[in-house]
């Protein structure tokens, strides 16, 4: 396990090490706050606003972490650093591993600074946080558990462009095919069904969404990870590396 | 298999291209080498040969098509025993973002070095190097020698018991060049294996016990360097007066140069001509010499001899 | 193949399964909460379609504070309303704004709208969307009324039933019931005047409404008895005031009173209300009906025991021809009661 958490320190050191983050997360924050200035023209509507782009910049915000790891991912393996990783006593899924876990945790800090970021300026402009809001901030921080493991199998297989594309086409369809979703083992379990971490339309219009269907949507998240690792493994196990 | 560094055994490898198909040359065709413990065995063959496949398949890192490597006596497969390897990639590229330090510690951590154990390895690593000044300096700052040494440096930390090293001279200035090897000559002091290949070939000539040399995939030859580079042939010495002799001699000559005194030296390695040169009678002043091959003659001998049959 | 490779076929086929399963009861489990989910656009939107329909609601009132609503522009409201409401179908303020913008100009395009939130479970919640809607309808069968043209049954069937489902949501205020009831009125067969209509609406919705004595159990009012029966009262006083002397209104609001209210003190001029123990009304000055006179002390009773002397005027004496006043009351009356 030291290696898998070596593996996954580099990683997250590496991110972490990036102001760019911070300027991302800083952003993401103001533009929240942001929304209060739009009382008049959402004729009142700003706290929904609010709720709802503080949703979406913590869905892309973990989106657009997991697409800066995956280029990472397939560059490392072009360069010959992946190569010389894995010239030490550490297996192919361990390093697999120690990569996810280091996407996992610095796309969960990115998301979840977004996340208290909201909760603050909530609180501050309102004097009052609806427990809907922060159960649907909740689904959008536990999302990127998925999201994570889809970046990891195509950052595997594919070259950095054509891994960050696929990834965010991935994302995008998981999202947009509700129509698939009558065909469970193939919607959920080989597909990704990413649209159960959208509440945001529950979440703005304070609609509890109950701790059972969070706790059964995260489960999702972590089975559906560790189906789609495991064919990330098996596949990278075949695969000739620089 | 236990008495030798590495062993492989009619391995082949076939790359795949576009669309998943195999392309049709095979970068690897059936090679079979041994290379004993405690020895240091030079891998040469021109670009393409195949080299950094064999050590990359050694490494478990690409999957041969058929055959089998084995590697101080387990499959090449098998994940413990690279804890006793060092390995130094071709055209290494690490971490940018760490420090020289930080990745020699991230590597001393995967080779499962102790804990108390990690600082003093690495600093003994970097002194090898003569990279200790440098030791805190992210690695996006670094040259390409100084990454070569880094590379070197993360070689060393487990004191393995084989080394190899994939093209390690490269990029390396006079002084690296040195290092490197000493370094060579110290480990395989300690008694580690150490095979490299390098297109440097007096280096290799210099340093190794055994060399192979690889052609298009096939193995040419493989053995101690004493066995390899035997005598070859006959060389003539015709001094600056007797040029009207030398002129006659060049004809059969397989090869010719004049010297800076306006003497001339000429090599004839065919069997039947040394046999009429002994036999010939010579003017005084004309100097007849058993011929050494040399690792570049041998290598280029072959590799010609081979695209000849090619 | 190595051992490893086995296992993560295992793991892989294992895992897949589960979180089909799990897919599956987190989906049917979020389609109870998201009961709207499927009313939701299936444009491949990434899942920001609330996003899209917070944009859409921005733009639209910028587009809203830049032109007029008329019958040239109207099509253009709606279609910016159908954007966000297809986006986001619970965005009930975009209903509601287009309802009421589009109502007076393009009622067709209005009443789609309404429609659309009326379908929506979370939307329909909201009385004002149903109220509005009836109200197009009605205002629009009125003007026929108005005009002498026979007023469309179907068309005021349909405004009842948006009145009935607006006064039926929680927090509905008086004026869905009130339209309601008017709604019920013009659907009356027969050639009174509505406002005639209306009163006698009222009246029948009135006693459908009203439980027996005691229905709620003991001590309990029924707040929904009392305010119809105000409403009923007040639309029988407009009535008066708006049509004095009118005889057909005089007949049915005395019937009404006389079948519904013969316990209340009712002045019949004005309905108002008045005391116990007022000899005339406060509110117009005409003689009313009392309780009767004390045997003992002469006064106003305002019920079976004399308030100013006590006795037991049981049965009342009820006075007939002028009635003196009741001399002013003694300091020490009270002293000699039993």
């Amino acid at each position: 396990m030291d290696e898998v958490l070596a593996i996954a320190q580099s990683t997250w050191q590496r991110i972490l090490k990036m102001f760019v983050v911070y300027l991302l997360v800083g952003c993401a924050i103001i533009e929240i706050g942001i929304t209060l200035l739009y009382d008049t023209l959402t004729m009142h509507h700003h706290r929904m606003l609010m709720v709802d782009l503080s949703l979406v910049l913590t869905t892309m915000a973990g989106l657009l972490t997991v697409l800066a790891l995956a280029f990472d991912l397939p560059r490392e393996m072009r360069e010959g650093g992946a190569a010389t990783l894995l010239s030490k006593p550490i297996g192919r899924y361990q390093y697999l591993l120690g990569k996810y876990f280091g996407i996992l945790l610095v796309s969960l800090v990115v998301t979840g600074m977004i996340a208290t970021g909201f909760c603050l300026v909530h609180w501050l402009s309102f004097k009052s946080l609806p427990p809907s809001a922060i159960q649907g901030h909740i689904l959008a921080v536990v999302q990127v558990i998925p999201i994570a493991a889809i970046g990891l199998f195509f950052a595997a297989l594919l070259s950095e462009a054509a891994a960050a594309i696929m990834t965010a086409v991935t994302v995008w369809i998981a999202h947009s095919t509700p129509m698939l979703a009558k065909y469970p083992i193939v919607y959920g379990g080989l597909l990704p069904d990413l649209n159960l971490f959208n509440m945001r339309a529950e979440a703005t219009y304070n609609v509890a969404i109950n701790g059972p269907y969070l706790l059964m949507v995260a489960a999702w998240g972590i089975a559906y990870s560790v189906a789609l690792f495991a064919l990330t493994a098996l596949i990278f196990n075949q695969r000739d590396l620089k | 298999m236990d008495d030798h560094a590495i062993v492989t055994e009619e391995l082949s490898k076939q790359y795949r291209g576009a669309l998943w198909r195999l392309r049709p040359e095979a970068a690897l065709k059936s090679l079979s080498l041994s290379v004993p413990r405690g020895v240091v065995f030079g891998f040469l063959g021109p670009n393409g040969a195949g080299k950094t496949t064999t050590i990359r398949c050694l490494m478990d890192l690409i999957r041969p098509s058929s055959g089998n490597a084995w590697v101080l006596g387990a499959p090449s497969g098998d994940v413990a025993i690279r804890q006793r390897v060092g390995y130094l990639p071709d055209n290494p590229m690490f971490s940018p973002h760490l420090t020289a330090m930080q990745f020699l510690k991230l590597c001393a951590r995967l080779l499962k070095v102790p804990g108390d154990q990690r600082r003093s390895r690495i600093e003994s690593a970097l002194k090898e190097v003569d990279m200790m000044e440098s030791a805190s300096r992210p690695l996006r700052e670094f040259s390409r020698g100084m990454i070569q040494r880094i590379g070197i440096a993360q070689t060393l930390l487990n004191e393995p018991d084989l080394l190899i090293l994939d093209e390690p001279l490269v990029g390396l200035d006079p002084h690296g060049r040195k290092d490197l090897l000493e370094i060579v000559r110290r480990q395989k002091q300690r008694g580690a294996c150490i095979f490299f290949c390098s297109h440097i070939l007096s280096d290799v000539e210099k340093l190794c016990d055994q060399v192979g040399i690889l052609f298009k995939g096939r193995l040419l030859c493989s053995g101690p360097l004493t066995e390899l580079l035997g005598a070859k042939g006959m060389n003539v010495l015709v001094p600056a007066k007797e040029e009207s002799l030398a002129r006659e001699l060049m004809l059969d000559a397989e090869d010719s140069h004049r010297e800076a005194d306006g003497s001339w030296q000429l090599s004839f390695t065919s069997e039947s001509k040394v046999k009429r040169l002994q036999e010939r009678s010579w003017p005084e002043g004309v100097l007849l010499q058993p011929r050494r091959e040399g690792l570049e003659e041998l290598f280029f001998r072959l590799t010609k001899q081979e695209k000849g049959d090619g | 193949m190595r051992r490893s490779t086995y296992v993560l076929i295992g793991v892989f086929i294992a895992a897949t399964v589960i979180a089909g399963s799990l897919g599956r009861l987190a989906l049917e489990r979020q389609l109870s909460i998201a009961n709207t989910r499927d009313m939701v656009s299936i444009r491949p939107m990434a899942g920001f379609q609330k996003f899209a329909a917070d944009i859409h609601w921005m733009l639209f009132i910028q587009y809203g504070g830049a032109n007029d609503v008329d019958a040239e522009t109207a099509p253009e409201f709606y279609r910016r309303i159908m954007r966000i409401i297809s986006n986001d179908p619970d965005f009930y303020r975009a209903y509601y704004t287009g309802v009421l913008m589009l109502g007076p100009v393009a009622p067709n395009l209005a009443l789609d709208i309404a429609d659309r939130g009326l379908n929506n479970p979370r939307v329909r919640l909201h009385w004002e969307l149903p109220m509005l809607a009836g109200q197009i309808v009605m205002n629009r069968e009125k003007m026929k009324y108005y005009n002498n043209q026979p007023m469309d049954q179907q068309q005021l069937r349909l405004a009842n039933g948006y009145f009935e489902q607006a006064k039926n949501c929680p927090g509905a205020g008086g004026i869905a019931l009130r339209s309601y009831v008017r709604s019920l009125a013009a659907l009356r067969p027969g050639d009174e005047r509505l406002e005639l209509k209306e009163i006698a609406a009222w009246y029948d919705y009135w006693q459908r409404q009203r439980r027996p004595l005691g229905y709620y159990g003991d001590g309990e009012s029924n707040r929904m008895d009392m305010d119809v029966e105000e409403l009923l009262l007040t639309q029988m006083r407009v009535a008066k005031a708006r049509f004095p002397n009118d005889p057909e209104v005089e007949k049915l609001v005395e019937r009404i009173v006389s079948e519904a209210f013969p316990a209340r003190r009712l002045d019949p001029v004005t309905l108002q209300e008045y005391d116990a123990g007022d000899l005339y009304s406060p509110h117009s000055g005409v003689r009313v009906n009392v309780y009767g006179i004390c045997g003992a002390c002469s006064a106003v009773l305002k019920g079976r025991y004399c308030h100013r002397c006590g006795a037991d005027s049981q049965p009342p004496a009820i006075p007939s021809g002028t009635i003196k006043p009741p001399p002013p009351p003694k300091a020490d009356s009270r002293k000699g009661r039993p």
